[in-house]
């Protein structure tokens, strides 16, 4: 039995359709990550989990029981906000042991669940301190550690890291999933951070626009994507536009603008239907020999842009289409500079096949 | 010329020294960003030079002339921050066109000066639309043309990105690049964002506790760091401490516990002296047997991130390091609990002098 199920959950507000029938199951134990843009519905969703909401339409049942009419604090489930709120005249110790204390927990045990939970977040030597005496980062390990004294088995994370620097951000969300999976708790988190959904979740749904697009394990939301959507969302690509033109038992060829032809192993689609094929950032090689590996393509650098780790090449091509590559700098790694002549390489398997979409590419992939 | 000069520029807020005598030269034509953890001073430095802060001591120079005295708005400075700060009630075109009506610029002039501004942030189509109409990026892209319908030559932006969601984040960064560099503009840009910095900016500062810890090109930074706190700062790294047993012709030999030695090309340092090695996760490849400058331990877990995994090593003097490759086709090469071989080239390996408070207080970001 799932710890959560969402039956055809549906909330509006006005003319707007937050969530349209959202289908849902959440494992007990499980680290979900619900990734999208602003507006997508992701903290709605949150809410009405917490019971901060109620849905228009459409069950929320936990451990088998519909909740719907449940309020919040019946619902062994902790909501915690992107502006972590801590009482600021109370030390963290008085912060965390809050709700063990209304809740009449006998004295040890208040001070064990405490400890217990200070020690977790790595904040027992801080716990005289009060709020404002403590980074961001520190107190949002507070405001975790009251959430998870409160006894309450399902943490609902609304943009848990979202308040805090980057740097920061990368350190905390492996701390986060570690706390979770070592309490075995529940996580529903949710965050328009594909790098943080991939590094922390079992899990990841990807709403968009109050629909689900798509759900699957990190690996399968990266390497299967099922839409433009989602591989334009998560990770960096190329979109091609072109015509098949041959399909057979090994692939498809595709035909780009300029008479450029490439391979794809995708073999759904029929001859002259108008496609998208995407390229990810880093399967795209580079190279100045002649033949680099499959769909070798002649083109220039025009320009490159370190990010940190890795170099972006932006190579335009004989049809003048720019295609960018992303390398990982490494050991091996050699520098192109602008005006070079280079071989550009993919393989047919990395290539994503879609349908023209009908409101047009950029519909699709535009994100500004 | 809207060269910018800082000169001993120090603020307090009571005890806390919130910048703490930076001397700094932006160019004309350049595009700066400032980094640094929660609390640096970034911010600070930023507000000191639109006029928003007065300096305790120090003196800030624009274009050559001293403007400590000089208000904001006679500062001839475009700032956008954070929090998108449109008028709600105004279409697009009302709200850059504003302030040059206020300030009684020829409507002519004007007209002209919000068409080409409109051009530049691709929204000629949209100047009707109403803040809530348009997207958070398209309103900051908005605030970035009204900040510079007063023709200022120098921009200064505070976080200018950071209300907005990761994608869009990294799109309207290349743009905000775009415009300054097309328009010859001089940029001062603050962020969190170390990805952020590195990839628009001619030169990165990282600032600590109030002071410049180190500044330079995004790709030196990243590839040499000066200091611990900058290779922590700016990108995923291994830290190992060991003693320098040997200072050969190449470079120092440093011990790192178990008896592992690691050539390294470093010459500064001495025999004796205990020191940090710092090294770029994806500096690091797996070798199918032991050799010079390598380390064997076991994997302990896998880390996916899309294109990348990030393997946690367990050596075998107990350290834990993290190596990232790059994933191929195919099955992956190898999975928790193998025992594997890492090496790290000597011209990969940082050296750093082991710090006074201890390694995990000079790294610490908060």
């Amino acid at each position: 039995m799932p710890l959560i199920k969402l039956m055809n959950v549906t909330k509006r507000f006005g003319k707007i359709t937050a969530l349209d029938h959202i289908n849902l199951s959440i494992e007990n134990g499980e680290y979900l990550c619900i990734l999208g843009q602003t507006g997508a519905g992701k903290t709605t969703l949150l809410r009405i989990i917490a019971g901060l909401l109620e849905p228009d339409e459409g069950d929320v049942y936990i451990e088998g029981k519909r909740v719907n009419k449940v309020p919040p604090e019946e619902r062994n489930a902790v909501y915690m906000f992107q502006q972590f709120a801590l009482f600021p005249h109370m030390n963290v110790w008085e912060n965390v042991s809050f709700g063990p204390v209304i809740k009449n927990w006998s004295k040890d045990r208040v001070k064990n669940v405490t400890s217990e939970v200070l020690e977790m977040v790595r904040l027992a030597e801080r716990k005289n301190a009060f709020p404002h005496e403590l980074s961001g980062g520190m107190q949002q390990r507070v405001a975790l550690a009251r959430g998870i004294a409160s006894g309450a088995k399902i943490l609902l994370l609304d943009e848990p890291l979202g308040a805090l620097d980057a740097r920061l951000r990368v350190d905390l969300r492996t701390q986060l999933r570690k706390l979770v999976k070592d309490q075995g708790l529940t996580a529903v988190h949710v965050t328009h951070d594909q790098e943080e959904a991939l590094m922390t979740a079992d899990r990841i749904v990807i709403l968009r626009s109050g629909r689900i697009e798509q759900v699957g394990t990190p690996h399968e939301i990266y390497s299967k994507p099922q839409s433009i959507f989602v591989t334009s969302f998560v990770g960096g690509s190329n979109f091609l536009e072109g015509t098949v033109v041959e399909v057979n038992s090994s692939g498809s060829v595709v035909d780009l603008r300029g008479g450029l032809r490439i391979k794809v192993a995708d073999t759904s689609r029929n001859i002259g239907e108008r496609v998208v094929v995407a390229v990810r950032l880093e399967d795209v090689s580079i190279g100045t020999m002649e033949k680099l590996g499959e769909n070798n393509l002649k083109g220039v650098i025009e320009s490159t842009v370190f990010v940190g780790g890795s170099i972006e090449y932006q190579i335009r091509l004989k049809n003048h289409a720019v295609i960018s590559s992303r390398i990982l700098f490494s050991d091996t790694f050699k520098d192109f500079k602008p005006g070079e002549a280079v071989v550009i390489s993919f393989h047919p398997e990395r290539c994503y096949v879609f349908p023209y979409p009908r409101a047009g590419l950029l519909k699709e992939i535009e994100a500004i | 010329m809207p060269e910018v000069k800082l000169v001993n520029v120090t603020k307090r807020y009571g005890e806390i020294l919130a910048n703490d005598h930076i001397n700094l030269t932006i160019k004309d034509g350049e595009y700066v960003s400032v980094i640094g953890p929660s609390g640096c001073g970034k911010t600070t430095l930023i507000k000191s030079i639109a006029g928003i802060i007065t300096p305790d001591e120090g003196e800030i120079y624009i274009g050559g002339k001293l403007v400590n005295n000089i208000p904001i708005e006679d500062r001839s400075i475009g700032y956008v921050f954070q929090n998108i700060a449109l008028f709600p009630h105004m279409t697009v075109w009302n709200n850059i066109t504003y302030g040059p009506t206020v300030k009684g610029m020829v409507p002519e002039e004007t007209r002209a000066l919000a068409l080409e501004m409109l051009e530049m942030i691709k929204l000629g189509a949209r100047s009707d639309a109403y803040p809530n109409e348009l997207s958070g990026g398209t309103q900051q892209k908005t605030a970035v043309a009204r900040a510079l319908m007063s023709r200022a030559e120098l921009l200064l932006l505070d976080e200018p990105l950071g209300a907005l969601d990761v994608k869009v984040r990294a799109e309207l960064r290349y743009e905000l690049r775009r415009i300054v560099k097309d328009l010859g503009l001089t940029a001062l840009h603050v962020t969190h964002d170390q990805e952020e910095a590195m990839s628009i900016s001619d030169r990165v500062i990282v600032m600590k506790k109030g002071r410049i810890v180190e500044e330079g090109a995004p790709i030196s930074l990243y590839t040499q760091p000066k200091n611990l706190f900058t290779a922590n700062f700016v990108g995923e790294a291994n830290f190992l401490t060991g003693v320098i047993i040997e200072m050969a012709e190449e470079g120092a030999v440093i011990e790192v516990g178990d008896g592992t030695r690691l050539m390294t090309t470093n010459k500064d340092r001495s025999v004796g002296e205990r020191v940090v090695i710092a090294f770029r996760p994806e500096y690091a490849t797996i070798e199918k047997k032991g050799g010079t400058n390598t380390f064997s331990g076991e994997i302990e877990d896998m880390l996916y991130s899309g294109s990348i995994v990030r393997l946690r090593v367990r050596l075998d003097n107990g350290e834990l390091i993290v190596v990232k490759k790059a994933l191929s086709l195919g099955k992956p090469a190898y999975s928790a609990g193998d025992e594997i071989t890492v090496k790290v080239s000597p011209e990969n390996l940082l050296v750093y002098p082991y710090p006074k408070e201890g390694l995990s207080k000079e790294l610490a970001l908060e």
